[in-house]
């Protein structure tokens, strides 16, 4: 089981990352992956991500941790970019690699809607007549919840 | 030593500056801290927004909160990362 979490700079390479994850662990039946990108329209030009240095980073190995745990994963993965980006540039990549192909599915899915709202990053939109901080969409609230919720009753 | 305010993304564009040193005086709870940043500065309203998310040493926070010298406190907006 590992688990690794980043924040870079520069460029996201997700074809890479997902290349050194495949067939290095022999227990690992199954793998998926989530890309997220800038998407364009509505007159944008870049995307602008802030995170909470140090803190950022905790959530984010909280969130992969629990990921890991919950659906017995081999190895949980998260790299999210920040600063400046163009639109088609990838800002976030999150993989999970077990045994089984329900493992992964959902565990990628979970690690995406809870970070999404439970991790200190902030977005904002420059498009070519001004800039806005994006507010999360309400889905994107009750996705999150969602899992978590979900968490309690199988808890109980 | 001191309390340490940071604001981030739209309310460090509200507060017109990303961090503040409080006198550990002010507050012995985040709510004294709030108190005193509405008292005392005119855009200081928005950090009792049910918005904001406040962070204490890098673990969710709220009013009753204690907080004490060397603390590091941060005001958050909605988080909207991926």
């Amino acid at each position: 089981m590992s688990i690794q979490v980043r924040i870079v700079t520069e460029a996201l390479d997700p074809a890479a990352s997902m290349a050194e994850l495949c067939g290095r662990n022999s227990e690992a039946g199954a793998i998926s992956s989530f890309i997220g990108q800038v998407r364009g329209g509505d007159g944008l030009v870049a995307l602008e991500l802030e995170h909470y240095p140090g803190v950022t980073e905790a959530a984010l190995e909280d969130i992969a941790q629990a990921a890991v745990q919950r659906w017995s994963l081999t190895e949980a993965r998260i790299i999210h970019r920040v600063g400046r980006m163009e639109i088609g540039e990838p800002i976030v990549l999150v993989a999970a690699t077990a045994p089984h192909r329900r493992a992964v599915l959902a565990a990628v899915e979970f690690m995406i809607d809870v970070l999404k709202t439970q991790a200190p990053f902030w977005k904002k939109e420059y498009t070519r007549t001004g800039s806005r901080w994006i507010e999360p969409r309400d889905e994107d609230h009750a996705a999150a919840e969602g899992w978590l919720r979900s968490k309690q009753d199988q808890a109980v | 030593m001191a309390l340490n305010i940071r604001y981030f993304a739209s309310l460090r564009d509200e507060m017109g500056r990303s961090d503040d040193a409080l006198d550990a005086a002010v507050a012995d709870q985040v709510s004294g801290i709030i108190a005193h940043l509405k008292e005392s500065d005119e855009k200081g309203w928005v950090l009792a927004e049910p918005f904001v998310r406040i962070i204490v040493n890098g673990a969710v926070a709220h009013a009753e909160t204690p907080v004490t010298d060397g603390d590091e406190i941060a005001f958050c907006p909605p988080f909207s990362g991926g």
